[in-house]
């Protein structure tokens, strides 16, 4: 299907749909409708391509051989690096870390910037509509420290609260840690002026990317945040990668987090000394296929006509509320006007995991429960809800089916 | 010893409603919809559990579905009861699935009665993967903890 948009552009949908294998596959015996791209992305062939060559052609450690493969496994994965830094628009390569997801990622920070600058009596803040990963390290840390974990609170649209967020500012507050999109209803952050206000004050900013980087381009200079995390597997690569994306000159000052091989400038017994950044953050051995991997996950996103892919996903998403809306007896969970990749309701009569089970036993796949904000659901009274989450490859009649799937669900309730 | 509350001791599934009843009821499903349907109608089999007894000790924690289990052992008669309860009705009809076999037997005939083997047979181990969804095999392993614990 091509679809023209207003600015123009065509999007081919099926030529996108093509490059993903499993898209053309069956669940329980209908064809497969994914819409649980928040949990993870599907990935194109050429990501599954990279994999095998690697371990066909490629397998050797890196920075370590003196060998043909050695060389020819470091400059792929070297290369990734600096395709990863030049997508978010870093400065520099030696920006980017690689870790083992966006949870690793806010954990490196937490406990090696986080011991390091936050002291008792500072204040660390984050918003009510985080993940559970940008919660629980920062709970960890302002336990071990002493500190305070400050709320930003939400609105019933499941907006962030600006004003609140400004009264929660002052000289005491040390980082500002939030989502840039909301995992669980897809909210999108003003993250540019959260950063600018904490900034303010002098705190330093951590901005999720986890549920942002498929969807939304990302220039980490123009936002001017500290550090910027994500995952590979929500952005069409292989799973257990993630990257963390630090200012060099934070990341320059920040001491090791775990030891081993690779981080290291001069071992002896006396005294050891570190490498510099990003191998400092990077002991033993790196998931070396995966990151190559994500290189080819990247050229799968560099490919695409960029405005027309977010007209597409636009569109798909805008009609998929429109339909909710005129749904009976479906409510929306949170309803920003700045909104991106998914779309959270409850059935009214429902429980989700019961919604969840009856579109599964149809071929849809969403995700139901608290999606590992339990203190957001708690905000909205609710025990979880089922979202529906969308990637390029997603259509109207993806939306379509999930609608015909949830009249269905009905006549169970 | 007090008598033993009806929501407890008046439960159908397990005394009346034995093994070979429940798959009766599902083998006349032929798609999902009517096994889904016949599930679900297997769980309103079960007595609510009154309000006083959802609390946060009778609930199975880790689960999408709050599920909650009670118990009582009744040593005249040598008979284990057990009932359970959840928001989400899917899981309560495969809750009853389990109970079938559980309730209102002897500790010795629960640890006889294999649960995954039973809902395997009625092909519905499936959701004993979705743990996190539904709670199957927390309950299986606390009832069965009980069965040790009160065989003679």
């Amino acid at each position: 299907m091509v679809a023209a948009h207003k600015n123009g552009t065509t999007f081919d949908v099926d030529a996108i749909r093509a490059q993903f294998p499993i898209l053309g596959t069956e669940a329980h015996g209908h064809p497969l409708v994914y819409l649980d791209n928040a949990a993870t992305t599907q990935k194109p062939q050429r990501v599954l391509d990279a994999l095998d060559l690697y371990y066909r052609a490629k397998n050797s450690n890196v920075h370590r051989g003196a060998h043909y493969l050695a060389d020819l496994a470091t400059r792929d994965f070297e290369a990734t690096r600096e395709r990863l830094a030049a997508f978010l628009n870093a400065t520099r390569k030696e920006e980017v870390v690689w870790t083992r997801g966006t949870t690793e990622s806010i954990n490196l920070v937490a406990q090696t910037w986080g011991r390091q600058h936050v002291r008792a009596g500072d204040r660390v803040i984050i918003s009510a509509l985080e993940h559970h990963a940008n919660i629980v390290p920062w709970q960890m840390l302002c336990e071990s420290a002493g500190a305070e974990l400050s709320i930003i609170p939400v609105t019933d649209r499941g907006e962030m609260d600006l004003e609140g967020y400004r009264a929660l500012l002052s000289s005491s507050v040390k980082l500002v840690a939030v989502s840039h999109v909301s995992n669980a209803l897809g909210t999108v952050n003003p993250v540019g002026e959260i950063v600018r206000l904490a900034k303010e004050v002098g705190a330093t900013t951590l901005i999720d990317g986890a549920q942002a980087v498929a969807h939304i381009p990302v220039d980490v200079q123009a936002l001017g945040a500290d550090f910027y995390v994500l995952s590979s597997h929500k952005l069409f690569g292989p799973t257990g990668l993630g990257a963390l994306w630090g200012r060099y000159s934070l990341l320059d000052a920040m001491p090791p987090w775990q030891g081993g091989g690779e981080m290291i400038e001069r071992v002896s017994f006396e005294k050891t000394t570190y490498n510099a950044p990003p191998f400092r953050f990077e002991a033993g051995t790196p998931d070396i296929s995966g990151v190559i991997a994500l290189g080819a996950a990247l050229d799968f996103i560099e490919s695409l006509d960029g405005a027309a892919a977010a007209a597409h996903e636009q569109d798909v998403l805008d009609y998929c509320v429109a339909r909710a809306r005129q749904c009976p007896g479906l409510r929306l969970i949170g309803d920003a006007p700045e909104r991106c990749g998914a779309v959270s309701f409850l059935l009214d009569g429902g429980h989700p995991a019961d919604v969840g089970t009856l579109l599964d036993r149809q071929g849809i796949a969403v995700r139901t429960g608290h999606h590992c904000a339990q203190p957001l659901m708690d905000r909205f009274g609710v025990p979880g809800t089922v979202r529906a989450s969308f990637a390029v490859y997603n259509t109207r009649e993806d939306v379509d089916a999930l609608f015909t799937g949830i009249e269905k669900v009905k006549t169970f309730l | 010893m007090d008598t033993l509350p009806a929501w407890l001791v008046d439960n159908p599934v397990g005394t009346t409603i034995r093994p070979e009843a429940v798959r009766n009821r599902l083998a006349e499903s032929s798609d999902w919809e009517t096994t889904a349907r016949a599930l679900m109608l297997l769980g309103d089999d079960l007595p609510a559990l009154p309000s006083a007894e959802r609390t946060d000790t009778n609930r199975l924690h880790g689960c999408q579905a709050s599920v909650w289990v009670v118990h009582a052992y009744e040593a005249q008669s040598d008979r284990l009861y057990v009932n359970c309860d959840s928001d989400a009705r899917v899981v309560k009809g495969l809750l009853a699935c389990i109970l079938c076999g559980y309730n209102g037997q002897s500790p010795e005939a629960v640890q006889a009665f294999d649960a995954k083997a039973f809902l395997q047979s009625l092909q519905l181990d499936n959701y004993l993967a979705s743990e996190r969804r539904n709670g199957l095999l927390a309950m299986i392993g606390k009832v069965r903890m009980l069965a040790h614990r009160y065989a003679a």
